[in-house]
């Protein structure tokens, strides 16, 4: 019997230990073109965000809450209600902070215009795009799945360490950029229905 | 002229001697003399001498160093664009300065100097009310995303100098072309654009050829694909090409009009040795008229040359009239000679003006036909053949005497020309210089639209600062500032640029360093205001550190900006001229006529300039000046007319059929709808010349048939090969050859005509 028990103690060790691959493999395949596919569906998007923003330069945190909107394939807002009113839209290759206050054309801010495309291009479903600039990494299943950025590109990666962006099906529920002089934001959205 | 006689071969031998050396001499002369290929300096420089000094200068400057590039293909905007860097980059590597959109960051080095060049900065700005809203701002932008790339900048430079300094001077070029994939482009995403600073003035023609090739060899190597086409355009391309359009059509047009004459004059005489003879006059005119200019005047323009040759185009008829009255040539000499002096007196008024390019055409004038006169009298005899007859000319007695309802049509044509003038076809002047480019009208479109789409309209309207040296020039720039403000507000005119909006004058950096306040102070003031505000403690140490350096140190010059793009900026808008400093204001957008506001004003040292006005009133001066001269010119003809006549009746008897040639002459060009312009007039002075060649020998007294005959051969001849020649010139694409060839051409045929109907 004690031999029965140790083999039925193994058994259960082995399981303990090939429980995730067990898992892996009873779940339909997962993939980052899956993921980008199941993205680029909704060619519309509204979500309310709380932003909490770690700086080296001040004693607290920042905590900035507003809208986001995109629209397919390549226009954002980005609309802050507190603590100030601001709206940053960016469509094609125009920046317009404050409805035209000031303008910028991204591609006179090379690096600028990569961090945009690491969103834009997530919710484009535009892998190629993304593989530009950053090396990826999907973890996760279907319903819970984190996407991790790598700037490849060095003069991004000067600036922005890692970017993750966290969600569930064709959901983006967090997105953290980590900052490489180490600050850090965390944001939260939850969707909400555009009036 | 019978050689065996040992005194005329004496002379004869001296004429010769005598031709030889003036050749030998004008040739060394020729040799040494430099081509001044200037326009505006050939054009009269009349009320201030420096203003149209000025303008040339200015024609100098930065804007014609400037060539225009698209690259236009069917490739994507995408391949278009990447071609346009690398295209940039090499060209970039080889010396030459290349702007293309793509965002050169070079402007790092005069970080240190924000709190001198800002305009923002006062001894308010940096008081604890006024950083502590400046750090409210500062706060709020850290909750933007773009606080990723900027926020680095926030302990050095706080209150924001460096981006509001990048910020004025991208607002001072906003006529930028819209960019695709970080360069320029036209406005259909259809060319790439760039533009190429030669450093080297668009009249330095080897200078703007050299960079020409280099763009075009350095394209061929780097659009391996075959992606675009490379089209190129600016002043520097223009003078380059316009050289070589004449060039080649000159050489064309010459070589095709030497042949055609060489063969009327060969099927006529029916001798290669006249032929050879027949072109020395022209030659030996041309050389010695050169030769003359350049020893009044050490050098001869570009333009003197080329409208003295036309001038001397008469020379042809001289050894032409000795060839038909080669039995008779004793006989001619008196009226040849009349003619020659008449014409040459022609110029004399010429030389009496204070306009140097006109006063050069004069002398080249009457020292090319009186030395191809001289040649041919007392030269040219010599080498004639001895036995030599001229082919049968009976044929031409027929047309000896014209029927009387010709003469009455004739006269009839001039008169009615003549009341036509006056009434239904008005003459009307071509004023604009631009007129008279040898460019087709396709390239000076496709200029017209690369500077539309690059925002580089041409500099037009201007006002020029002069001072005596770089700081005052800005400074005074400085104080028009507020006078450029009130015209913007008056909606007079958009926009304008200077170099002290790059670079404040010495004396404002220096206020701008008092207004800084001391560390201590500073310090008092930055607590304050951090009071209520979550930064953290000594984040704004390089802050304090900047603000106490920058107190002290030396103001930012001219010369410390050389090599960058901002210097290139300042130094097309700031330059040294001579002992003075100019500082030019391009005006932009402008809607009202603001030279009034100028006179009003009477600013000193201040100047207003509309270019294209000034230039097109140089060439209406000097075209009214020109008129004057022909006018007493035609006097002094009609004088040595009668003295060689010595008949009034005669004189009109010569002159009138001139005269009714001219107007016809000028009634046709009119109404086929040319604009009159300077080089139509001073082929009108070849037509008058040789209307009162034609005139004279068809009028000489000599009744014998014979004569008669040999005299409506020579000038049939000379007729005949001046058409053709003129008429070919006619046939150019280059307007300032074809309103030559075409006045002269016409004009000479209606002479003809005119001459022979309505002689006596």
């Amino acid at each position: 019997m004690t031999i029965g028990i140790k083999t039925i103690y193994k058994f259960i060790v082995t399981l303990i230990l090939c429980y995730p691959m067990i898992l892996i493999a009873a779940t339909p395949a997962w993939s980052l073109e899956q993921l980008m596919q199941s993205l680029s569906a909704i060619p519309s998007r509204h979500a309310y965000f709380t932003e909490e923003k770690t700086l080296a330069m001040l004693k607290k945190k920042l905590i900035i809450k507003g809208f986001l909107h995109y629209e397919a394939p390549d226009y954002m807002k980005r609309e802050i209600i507190s603590p100030q009113h601001e709206i940053y839209e960016i469509r094609s290759d125009e920046l317009l902070i404050n409805r035209g206050e000031r303008r910028l054309a991204l591609s006179d801010y090379p690096v600028f215009k990569a961090f945009v495309d690491s969103f834009r291009a997530t919710l484009a479903g535009d892998l190629p795009k993304l593989r530009q600039h950053y090396r990826i990494w999907l973890k996760g299943k279907k319903s819970d799945w984190v996407l991790s950025l790598y700037p490849s590109n060095q003069k991004l990666a000067r600036y922005v360490k890692i970017i993750k962006m966290s969600g569930s099906f064709n959901r983006i529920v967090k997105i953290e950029t980590l900052e490489s002089d180490g600050d850090h934001t965390l944001m939260i959205l939850t969707p909400y229905l555009s009036p | 002229m019978s050689i065996n006689n040992p005194k005329i071969k004496k002379q004869t031998l001296a004429a010769i001697f005598i031709w030889l050396l003036c050749l030998l001499t004008s040739i060394w002369l020729v040799i040494k003399t430099p081509i001044n290929n200037d326009l505006i300096s050939f054009l009269p420089q009349t009320d201030a001498p420096s203003k149209s000094l000025l303008i040339n200068q200015l024609q100098e400057g930065m804007a014609t160093r400037l060539l225009l590039i698209a690259l236009e293909g069917q490739s994507t905007t995408a391949i278009k664009a990447s071609l346009s860097k690398r295209f940039a980059q090499e060209l970039r590597n080889q010396g030459l300065r290349v702007f293309n959109g793509e965002r050169v960051d070079n402007h790092q080095n005069l970080f240190a100097y924000r709190y001198l060049l800002s305009h923002q900065i006062s001894a308010e700005r940096f008081s604890a009310e006024s950083l502590s809203r400046i750090l409210q701002q500062r706060l709020y932008e850290l909750s933007s995303p773009i606080s990723v790339f900027e926020k680095h900048l926030l302990p050095s430079d706080p209150t924001g100098e460096f981006l509001a300094i990048l910020q004025a001077w991208q607002g001072m070029s906003q006529n930028q072309p819209e960019k695709r994939y970080g360069v320029w482009f036209s406005s259909d995403g259809k060319r790439a654009l760039l533009l190429v600073d030669t450093i080297a003035p668009a009249f330095e023609l080897d200078a703007q050829e050299s960079a020409i090739k280099l763009i075009n060899n350095t394209f061929m190597r780097v659009n391996t694909d075959d992606d675009a086409d490379l089209l190129l355009s600016g002043p520097g391309v223009f003078a380059v090409a316009s050289r070589e359009t004449i060039r080649s059509e000159t050489q064309m047009l010459s070589i095709a009009a030497s042949v055609i004459v060489a063969l009327i004059i060969l099927l006529t005489y029916r001798s290669l040795r006249l032929l050879l003879l027949s072109a020395l006059p022209l030659l030996t005119g041309i050389l010695v008229a050169v030769a003359t200019v350049s020893l009044l005047f050490g050098q001869i323009y570009g333009i003197t040359l080329a409208f003295g040759i036309t001038l001397l185009g008469i020379a042809i008829d001289y050894p032409i009239h000795v060839f038909s009255h080669f039995q008779s040539q004793a006989r001619i000499w008196a009226t040849l000679g009349l003619s020659v002096i008449t014409t040459a007196m022609g110029y004399i008024a010429m030389i009496s003006t204070d306009f140097s390019g006109l006063m050069q055409l004069g002398v080249f004038a009457i020292a090319g036909l009186l030395s191809a006169a001289a040649f041919t009298r007392w030269v040219l005899p010599n080498f004639l053949p001895q036995t030599w007859y001229l082919p049968d000319t009976k044929w031409l007695t027929a047309l000896l005497f014209p029927p009387r309802a010709l003469v009455v049509l004739f006269s009839a044509l001039g008169f009615i020309a003549l009341i036509a003038l006056f009434t239904i076809t008005p003459v009307s002047w071509e004023n604009d210089l631009a007129a008279l480019t040898p460019i087709p009208a396709p390239e000076r479109a496709l200029d017209k639209t690369l500077r539309a789409e690059l925002g580089a309209p041409e500099i037009s309207q201007l006002v020029v600062i002069t001072a005596p040296d770089a700081e005052t020039a800005l400074q005074r720039s400085e104080l028009m500032q507020e006078e450029f403000k009130v015209l913007i507000n008056k909606g007079f005119l958009k926009a304008y640029d200077m170099a002290a909006h790059y670079l404040p004058s010495i004396q404002t950096q220096q206020l701008r360093q008092a207004a800084l306040p001391e560390r201590a102070q500073l310090v008092t003031a930055l607590n304050q205001a951090l009071q209520t505000l979550p930064f953290k403690l000594g984040l704004f140490e390089p802050f304090l550190q900047a603000v106490e350096k920058a107190r002290t140190m030396p103001p930012l010059h001219p010369d410390d900006l050389k090599g960058t793009d901002l210097g290139l900026r300042v130094s097309s808008l700031l330059f040294q001229t001579g002992n003075s400093w100019v500082a030019i204001v391009p005006l932009m957008g402008i809607t009202a006529d603001v030279s009034g506001w100028f006179e009003e004003h009477n600013y000193n040292n201040i100047y207003y300039l509309n270019l294209k006005t000034e230039t097109n009133r140089l060439m209406v001066d000097f075209r009214e000046e020109a008129l004057e001269r022909v006018a007493w010119g035609v006097l002094l003809i009609i004088l040595v007319l009668w003295f060689g006549l010595k008949s009034l009746r005669r004189v009109v008897i010569v002159l009138l059929p001139v005269a009714l040639s001219i107007i016809v002459d000028v009634v046709i060009l009119s109404s086929l709808g040319t604009q009159i312009t300077l080089f139509h007039l001073i082929s009108l002075l070849l037509v008058l010349g040789i209307g009162i060649d034609y005139s004279l020998f068809f009028n000489r007294p000599d009744r014998e048939i014979a004569m008669r005959q040999r005299t409506l051969h020579a000038l049939l001849v000379c007729a005949i090969s001046t058409i053709v020649v003129f008429g070919l010139l006619a046939l150019s694409e280059i307007p300032v050859l074809k309103a030559i060839g075409e006045t002269v051409g016409i004009g000479v045929f209606v002479s003809f005509l005119m001459a022979w109907a309505l002689a006596q």
